[in-house]
Parts: C-alpha cells; sequence; structure tokens
C-alpha cells in the first residue's frame, strides 16, 4: 500500500452500549471514490447503517413507515462525523465536516455540513470518521483527546443545558490549562426530548441542522462530543509548496466581487430580492410576497441593528450576521447581550413564513432555536403548518403555553411571541401541541389528517426550504428529487433559475439534465468539502478542485473527469442507500399546495406547476442520472 | 431623478437596487427617463450618472468607456426574466417598466 497523503486512512468507531472502541481502517479506494465529507460518509452510512433486511423495494409501507422513523431512534443508526482530505490544510472554507445518519424525520439518508475548529479536531483525534452506535446506559459525555482514545464520562449535570450553555460547561470541566481548548458538538433540550428535527450545534453556534441528527444523539443519550487532537497527527500534503500557492490566491480571489453579498450583507440580503421575485414563501406559502419584507430585509437590519460578521475557521468570506436586539437579565450573572446568528433561511422560516414582520421578534426566535437545538428551517415550517391548520378549525382550540406554564394565546400568523413560545413547547415536548409538532409536519399532518397533509410544506418528511418551487421550477425539480428531502443545498439547481439560462416560470425537457448537474456540483462541493459561497470564485471548479486533490493526496493521475465521475457515483450512493430503506417513486413529489393551487400574489400570481409536469421533468432527471424509468439505481453500485 | 432622452419616444423605467447596490447607493430606486429603443447598457450610463458611487462596485467602467454590471450582479426585468449582462441590443422598455439590479448569488 502506498503512503497516504491527505487522510488518516482511518475511522475511530465508539460503541456506545459497550463502551468499547476501534480503528477500522478505510480502503484507499473508498477514499479516492467518494472523495470525503458526504461522499465519503454515505459510503460510511453503508458499511455501518445497513438495514436490517437488505431487501430493494419492499421495506416501506404506509403501515410500517412510523416504525421505520423510530427505528432512527434505535441504537443500531449510526451517528457519523467525516472530515475530508483538505481538512487541516490552510485552504480558505475547508475546516468544515458532514455529519451522516438516518434520518428520524424523513427516514432516509440525514447528510448535513457544519464548520469550524471541531473540523480540525475531529480529523487529529479520530482520523477521517467517527462513528458512534449504540446507546449508553446513561446521559454520557464523550471525550476524545489526543490519545485518540475515547472516553465515556456521566453527563447527567449538563442534562436540560441550552446548547451554548452546554459548549460552555464541557469546555470549562475539560480546561487543563492548555492553549487549545477541546472542541464541542453537543444537542440542547430539543434532542433530549428526540425532537424529529433537532441539531447539533458546534463551535459557539453552528449546526448541523436539516433531518434531526440531535434526536438520534439524543436517542443514543449523548449530551456532548469533545474533542482535541494532537496536531502532529495531521496527515502530511503531497505537494504542500503548491498547495499553500494555491490557498493563497484562493482566499486572494476569496475577497472579490464573487462573494461580495456574502460577506458584506450575508444571505439575509436575499429577502427583498425573492420578494420581489415573487419567491419568498409566506404564510405557511399561501403567499410569495410578504408585505412586511422590507422591514426585514437584509439591506434593513444592516442599517438598523448592530450587526457584525462571523468567520469559521480558516473562513475568509464570514457570510455569518450577527444581529443583536438588546440584553436579558440572567439573574446573578447580570445582563447579557441578547443576539443571533442571522442567515436567509432562519429569517424566512421564522419570519415570512410565520407571518412575523418584527425584526426582534425573528431574532429571538433564531436565538432561541439556536439555544434549543432546533432547525429553524423544520420549526417555521411545521409552525406555519399548525398556524394554518388552526385557522382552518382542524386543530381544535390549540394553547401555546406561555413562560410560566399558564395557558397561553392561540395561533394567529404574525404573533411573534406565540411562535417563541411555542419554539419552546416543542424543543421540551411541552403539551399535545408541542408534542405533535415536535414529530415534524408530515408525522403531524398524517395524524390531524382532514386535507392538512396537501398543505403540509414538506418532501420525504424535510420541511420546505425559502424558495417557492411554482416560480422556480428547475429547483422544484432538485427539491422533488434530492435524496435528503426539500433541501436547496443538495441541489444548486436555483443557479439555472436566477439567470438567463431558463425561463424559470416555465418547464422544459433541459430541466433534468440541469438538476442532475447541479446536484453534481453541490456533491463534490459537499465532499471536498467547499463551502458553497465559495463557488464562483474558481476559475474553473472542476480543474480547480482535481488540481487542489492531487496536491493534498498526491494521486498524480486524478483529474478533473475522475472528480465528475465521483460526484455522480455519491449521488448513486445516496440514491442507493435510499432505495435499501423502502424508498419509492412516489417520494419523489411536492406537497399537495405546490402542485394544486397557483400562486396567489406577486409577480408571477397565477402560475402553478401541475404533477404532469413535475413528473416530465422528473423522467427526465431520472434519465439524464442513468436511472430506471421508476428512478431506481442499480445497488451494484455500492460495491464499487 | 431623471435624465434627458436622447430621442424618440421616451419613458421612465425604474431601476430597483437590491443588497449591495442598494446600500452603497444609498436609495432603493431610481427613476430614468430614456428612449424607448434604449439598450441595457446605455440605461446603466445613466443609472452610472445618477448614482456614482456604483461605479467600482456594482456598475464598472469597461475598456470601450461603456458601463456593465460588474462581477457579482445580474439583470432583471419586471422580476421576470433575467438578462444577459452582455445584451447590447435595444428593448422595447415600456411605460412602467423596471430593470432590477441585484446579486446573480441567490444562495442561501
Amino acid at each position: 500500500m502506498s503512503a497516504l497523503y491527505g487522510y488518516r486512512g482511518f475511522a475511530t468507531v465508539v460503541d456506545l452500549t459497550t463502551g468499547e472502541y476501534r480503528r477500522d481502517p478505510i480502503p484507499q479506494q473508498a477514499l479516492r471514490s467518494t472523495i470525503g465529507g458526504i461522499g465519503l460518509g454515505t459510503w460510511l452510512l453503508h458499511r455501518y447503517g445497513s438495514p436490517p433486511v437488505d431487501h430493494d423495494g419492499d421495506l416501506l409501507s404506509d403501515d410500517n413507515r412510523k416504525q421505520l422513523l423510530d427505528a432512527a431512534l434505535e441504537p443500531a443508526n449510526p451517528l457519523i462525523f467525516v472530515t475530508s482530505p483538505l481538512v487541516g490544510t490552510r485552504l480558505t472554507t475547508s475546516s468544515k465536516f458532514a455529519v451522516m445518519t438516518r434520518s428520524p424525520l424523513t427516514g432516509f439518508i440525514a447528510d448535513g455540513l457544519s464548520s469550524s475548529h471541531l473540523a480540525v479536531e475531529l480529523k487529529r483525534a479520530c482520523g477521517d470518521a467517527l462513528v458512534i452506535t449504540g446507546r449508553s446506559q446513561y446521559a454520557a459525555l464523550l471525550h476524545i483527546d489526543a490519545d485518540g482514545v475515547p472516553r465515556i464520562t456521566p453527563a447527567a449535570h449538563l442534562m436540560g443545558l441550552s446548547t451554548m450553555d452546554t459548549e460552555s460547561a464541557v469546555k470549562q470541566e475539560l480546561d487543563d490549562g492548555s492553549r487549545r481548548p477541546v472542541r464541542v458538538a453537543c444537542i440542547g433540550p430539543a434532542g433530549e426530548n428526540l425532537v424529529r428535527f433537532a441539531s447539533i450545534a458546534n463551535d459557539g453556534g453552528r449546526q448541523a441542522g436539516r433531518c434531526g441528527p440531535g434526536a438520534v444523539m439524543g436517542s443514543k443519550h449523548l449530551k456532548a462530543i469533545a474533542v482535541r487532537g494532537n496536531p502532529e497527527s495531521d496527515p502530511p500534503i503531497a505537494d504542500p509548496m503548491a498547495l499553500r500557492a494555491y490557498a493563497r490566491d484562493l482566499s486572494r480571489r476569496s475577497l472579490g466581487a464573487a462573494t461580495a453579498k456574502y460577506r458584506e450583507l450575508g444571505t439575509i440580503a436575499n429577502v427583498s430580492v425573492f420578494n420581489r421575485l415573487g419567491t419568498l414563501p409566506t404564510r405557511n406559502f399561501q403567499q410569495s410576497t410578504f408585505e412586511g419584507a422590507e422591514a426585514v430585509s437584509g439591506e434593513a437590519l444592516h442599517q438598523t441593528r448592530a450587526t457584525r460578521s462571523a468567520h469559521c475557521a480558516n473562513c475568509t468570506i464570514g457570510c455569518e450576521k450577527i444581529v443583536t436586539v438588546g440584553t436579558k437579565d440572567t439573574g446573578a450573572n447580570g445582563a447579557r447581550e441578547v443576539s443571533a446568528r442571522l442567515e436567509y433561511e432562519s429569517l424566512f422560516a421564522l419570519g415570512p413564513l410565520v407571518g412575523v414582520g418584527d425584526p426582534d421578534a425573528v431574532i429571538r426566535a433564531v436565538r432561541r432555536c439556536d439555544e434549543l437545538g432546533l432547525d429553524t428551517i423544520s420549526a417555521g415550517g411545521v409552525i406555519a403548518w399548525a398556524i394554518e391548520t388552526a385557522e382552518r378549525g382542524l386543530l381544535g382550540n390549540p394553547q401555546v403555553a406561555d413562560d410560566d406554564g399558564s395557558a397561553g394565546r392561540s395561533l394567529n400568523f404574525g404573533d411573534g411571541a406565540a411562535v417563541i413560545d411555542l419554539l419552546d413547547d416543542i424543543g421540551h415536548r411541552r403539551g399535545p401541541l408541542g408534542n405533535l409538532l415536535a414529530e415534524g409536519s408530515r408525522l403531524a399532518a398524517e395524524r390531524v389528517a382532514g386535507g392538512s397533509e396537501s398543505w403540509a410544506m414538506q418532501v420525504k418528511g424535510l420541511e420546505m426550504p425559502g424558495y417557492e418551487p411554482r416560480s422556480l421550477k428547475t429547483l422544484a425539480l432538485g427539491l422533488a428529487t434530492t435524496p435528503r428531502g426539500a433541501c436547496h443545498n443538495r441541489t444548486s439547481a436555483y443557479d439555472a433559475d436566477f439567470s438567463p439560462e431558463v425561463d424559470r416560470l416555465a418547464v422544459d425537457d433541459q430541466r433534468g439534465k440541469i438538476a442532475a448537474d447541479s446536484e453534481d456540483f453541490a456533491a463534490a462541493l459537499d465532499s471536498l468539502i467547499w463551502c458553497k459561497f465559495l463557488r464562483r470564485a474558481f476559475s474553473d471548479f472542476w480543474e480547480d478542485s482535481a488540481a487542489v486533490y492531487r496536491m493534498v493526496t498526491g494521486w498524480e493521475d486524478f483529474d478533473a473527469d475522475e472528480l465528475r465521475r465521483a460526484a455522480a457515483h455519491i449521488a448513486d450512493l445516496k440514491k442507493a442507500y435510499n432505495q435499501r430503506w423502502g424508498w419509492r417513486r412516489s417520494d419523489d413529489t411536492l406537497p399537495g399546495r405546490t402542485l394544486n393551487e397557483p400562486l396567489a400574489d406577486g409577480v408571477a400570481a397565477g402560475v402553478g406547476l401541475t404533477s404532469a409536469e413535475l413528473d416530465a421533468m422528473i423522467a427526465d432527471y431520472y434519465r439524464a442520472r442513468g436511472w430506471s424509468a421508476e428512478g431506481r439505481v442499480d445497488l451494484a453500485v455500492i460495491a464499487l | 431623478m431623471k435624465s434627458a432622452a436622447p430621442n424618440g419616444v421616451s419613458v421612465v423605467v425604474t431601476v430597483e437596487l437590491f443588497g449591495l447596490a442598494r446600500v452603497r447607493a444609498g436609495v432603493s430606486s431610481v427613476c430614468l427617463t430614456v428612449d424607448a429603443q434604449t439598450p441595457v447598457t446605455e440605461l446603466l450610463g445613466a443609472l452610472a450618472q445618477e448614482c456614482p458611487d456604483l461605479v467600482g462596485s456594482a456598475l464598472c467602467l469597461s475598456d470601450r468607456g461603456t458601463i456593465s454590471v460588474a462581477d457579482g450582479y445580474a439583470l432583471n426585468r419586471n422580476g421576470l426574466a433575467f438578462l444577459s449582462p452582455e445584451i447590447e441590443a435595444p428593448l422595447d422598455w415600456a411605460p412602467g417598466d423596471s430593470l432590477l439590479l441585484l446579486s446573480n448569488q441567490a444562495g442561501g
């Protein structure tokens, strides 16, 4: 076996049930064909998370969907943290890692990404991946220090703490005076209470948010993970001089026009644009414009609020905008600043989607989600569903509990205070309504019925992001087909819609190829792992990335074509994983509202998307992928 | 704010600014009176005159002395069709038309 550059070549596997651990080698061919991050993570999910019966197709029926979702919360479901060959280099935005598991919200692949110092320490302490299986007998902290030996210690004293307080407490406990602190991943009350869209937080509030990895972590009775590796464990780089020169050049380009929006205003700049283009989902996707959009727009917040930028470790862009709304009395500790990391998806979901136009209320709601460890998109989505369902009289007379536990207010769009109270109810599974919504909008709608399934705005169980698919037809296809569910990050199909390349309001036979290509692009980004906001800073993404990969790994015959093949292979592997867990053709669809109701307002008023139009695009997509007409991939890809 | 139409039928086109363009210009929109057959490049030239702070950020001066959108920006007509930044042919502007100047990055 040749020397290994860029990778550690093994995964640390910890069984929380027995307390045992081992280091499993990862074959070089697997590393090369799946790169790292989400690609390697998918390969590892196949390896460690096989279904109980390796059966292609008949696993899922309407009768046993709930059982399969619940099985994601059983000890056998692995929770996997995966780094990449670029982690530990000086390349801008490369300090990222993937969090992989089977989602208790969708039943399918959950492939999250997060960033910052934790990525570097994971690679030093655990290798290319940390695989966690089993379930601790008690609330636990998993600590892996420079010797690479996992230690499982009681964490009952941490239970109930917010994500921020948990991270602070763990860092304080493990502080040994070293200049290098431990880095922490943890869950909040939502993860402890198995809320199906609970997130995992790290490095001061960054989140692996979507699909409920925090619930899986909670199901293992694992409150926090603390890692601190040995810098001498960093794997060698094949051509460090060339990589250093490229890193300098890329950092310079990362400060150019291609990232100006993200650096200066952040993604919250989307609000005013999306509103004007009729693609800002409002009041549970009943409208595509919001009369209060200007007040919560990025431009307005930039001018009226104290805002500062936050950078992930080793990042030159600094897309996150931390917005302050005031102070909070914390008793003996005095007043503490109340601020939130604000980005478009959180702002949309807890603002226009629930009809809230008060910036302070939105910021406080985002902050509350981060404290509880809740995915903001799903939280806003399920609350929007609940408000509409209540307004239609299908929820009886739901009462949101006030902070003091007394019966509170009814549900209405635009009531920011009620949204915050309801977030608390969901995060603690408090009361019938909080407990119902903690299940996510698909299960909640199935339980309530009465037609509410059609306005549960989710795909495969995952709540929709802040892009209106009826006025973004290419993205509509991406949302319907992406293995993760309704996710804008695993497909960048909206790039075509926001360009002269296509008519975003119409469908045609080119969208299948565009959606497949954009998904491959995202797979490459997410596996190397580059931040998506860097994507236009490359002169040629595929050539540049292949060159970087050669510099890091020393695999001199790796070229752009092989990187493209790897990206397509990763897409196949993801689909194969879902097939093994019962994926059916009917899972690739969009919510009833999207397919049955034309847009009611905005520049695209009257525009809709029919089932026939979506089916035609899906058929084109399957053809572009080389899958069967029913959308199935040959499971032999798993062995490749 | 208005610019004189060079000739022919004149119309008022509203240039709507988003994101950094709005921040740089300090206004959210600018009304320009232009010839109904004005190419986009000339419209952008009129915009540059009204909002000189946009030159060097959202707008750039080409070697030929014409104004175009800078890297990282996009143009959209009436909130519907995105325009190619290279477009130099005259467009039929109608009263009430809008030209949107926005980031070409839609990631969120």
